[in-house]
């Protein structure tokens, strides 16, 4: 989009160690990534085989899964920015494997505040489609449902491409209410999430501008 | 009113044959023995009372008051006393809450953010301080505040709260025999974390109303403005009374964890001092005086 991005991709593109990278990418980039996403449930997995997670190990495992879950959300909807703005196509499957993760890991939050509320089904069910702050998270879950259902390559050819893509707009609705609820957890509220909100703002806004963006971008070049 | 005064029935915590971080995820269980109604209260391990804090002025995080109030200075430290009193002045902390009155009550204490501990605090009754100051016939409420010093407190730097750090309590409930101005707790001298070297605890509210770290007592005839009640006045009220009838707009305050346990027990109206507290409140809405 902007002439020193092209210098930047051409002069990457060149560099002498480029095709091992661009190789490596090609076969393991997925697997790579997979095992990168997997770090922080590791990590947590660690703290609670240590005692480390502190005097209330679910209730912290729950944030720490709702947090990892909420950065993968924000990392799948900062692809197609990235790509848009930057010109790097070889970062478009990393989307699928983001948005999987996200769910992954939002599953293992709802997991982890099942054990924080002792697998005591009235109290896990108590408020969930009364108050703002549960309902807000339980339809971010459900919301990623069909998300993940969907995301086989089968899938995306059973419903077409122009059905697919609109579906998948849902994204949007999840990563809205994600934060939403993510807002409203803590007895201070917003404050601990004020920095994931602003990015997502970011990447939202950027597809709202964007098509108006390339527009004028393009204009000058005739 | 001497030890045990809240009716707690206390057993000491009893050796396990789980591996620690088992214990830690599981709890300690049995929390119904003994075939009582109620669960058992065991007393709350020192390490988790002394490391799973909430303390803003050193962060957010439980465990950010352990890792930085270690350079709060606590020695000297003086508590200034003003407003409608008969003795007002500055004082040293040895002076306004004298060693040898220091007697040791263990109670509960529910945070609201639904967790709670029982802890064997070491402290004054507020009544016999406030005695000792001889408040005007205009004093209605005494309000605290906690030191304000970003350089000692680095969380007073991001305005999570209207710093310093305010709370009050009416005088009736001052003057009650349970509430407590502690100086240590299991024998031994408050941690910065806990509040060093002098903080309220008031048993049947909510834990924010537990000011740590006093700095100043004011008594006045209206009733203070909280810190809390300042941030989110429709989440946060005045009295902050232990009520499992009456919910946090965002979550369910029915329920609690005890630290050590697993899953939830029930909570309780005024966190099981109704006996002792609950004519303090005769005639008021408390989902409205919440």
């Amino acid at each position: 989009m902007f002439p020193w991005i092209e210098a930047f991709n051409a002069r990457v593109a060149s560099l002498s160690f480029f095709p091992i990278i661009a190789s490596i990418h090609k076969r393991h980039g997925q697997k790579l990534l997979s095992l990168v996403c997997l770090l922080p449930l590791l990590g947590s997995v660690a703290e609670g085989l240590m005692g480390q997670l502190g005097a209330r190990p679910w209730f912290r495992a729950m944030g720490e899964m709702g947090e990892i879950a909420l950065a993968m959300l924000i990392a799948c909807l900062a692809i197609t920015p990235l790509v848009q703005a930057f010109d790097w196509k070889f970062l478009y499957p990393w989307r699928r494997t983001f948005g999987l993760f996200a769910f992954f890991y939002a599953i293992l939050h709802v997991l982890a505040r099942a054990m924080d509320l002792g697998l005591d089904l009235g109290a896990i069910m108590e408020g969930m489609f009364t108050n703002p702050f549960l309902l807000t998270g339980f339809l971010a879950f459900l919301v990623m449902v069909p998300l993940a259902v969907t995301s086989t390559k089968k899938m995306m050819a059973t419903l077409g491409g122009k059905r697919w893509r609109l579906l998948h707009k849902l994204t949007y609705v999840a990563a809205i209410l994600a934060i939403a609820h993510a807002l409203m957890a803590g007895k201070a509220g917003y404050i601990n999430f004020l920095p994931q909100a602003v990015i997502l703002a970011i990447l939202l806004l950027w597809r709202l501008v964007y098509p108006t963006l390339r527009k004028a971008m393009q204009k000058p070049q005739g | 009113m001497a030890g045990a005064v809240a009716g707690v029935g206390v057993s000491a915590g009893r050796a396990s044959a789980m591996p620690a971080f088992l214990e830690r995820l599981l709890g300690r269980g049995g929390s119904r023995e003994g075939g009582s109604a109620l669960p058992v209260d065991t007393q709350t391990s020192y390490e988790d009372v002394t490391t799973y804090n909430n303390f803003y002025e050193f962060g957010l995080g439980k465990g950010d008051p352990a890792k930085h109030a270690g350079r709060m200075v606590t020695r000297p430290w003086h508590v200034e006393v003003s407003g409608e009193v008969a003795h007002p002045g500055i004082y040293a902390v040895d002076d306004l809450v004298p060693p040898r009155d220091v007697v040791e009550r263990i109670y509960r204490m529910r945070c609201v953010e639904a967790w709670s501990m029982v802890i064997p605090w070491n402290g004054v009754p507020l009544g016999d301080i406030i005695r000792r100051l001889k408040p005007t016939s205009k004093a209605k409420f005494v309000a605290f505040e906690t030191l304000y010093d970003p350089e000692q407190m680095p969380g007073q730097k991001s305005p999570v709260l209207d710093w310093p750090y305010a709370e009050g309590l009416r005088m009736d409930e001052a003057m009650h025999p349970l509430t407590l101005i502690s100086t240590g707790l299991y024998g031994k001298d408050l941690l910065n974390q806990n509040g060093a070297p002098l903080r309220l605890v008031v048993p049947w509210k909510y834990g924010f109303k537990n000011i740590k770290s006093i700095v100043r007592m004011h008594f006045m005839e209206t009733r203070p403005e909280t810190a809390w009640e300042k941030s989110a006045p429709h989440e946060y009220g005045f009295y902050a009374n232990v009520n499992p009838d009456v919910d946090h707009p965002r979550w369910s305050q029915k329920r609690e964890h005890r630290i050590g346990e697993f899953g939830q027990r029930p909570t309780l109206m005024f966190n099981g001092y109704g006996e002792e507290v609950a004519s303090l409140y005769t005639g008021m809405d408390l989902a409205r005086s919440f």
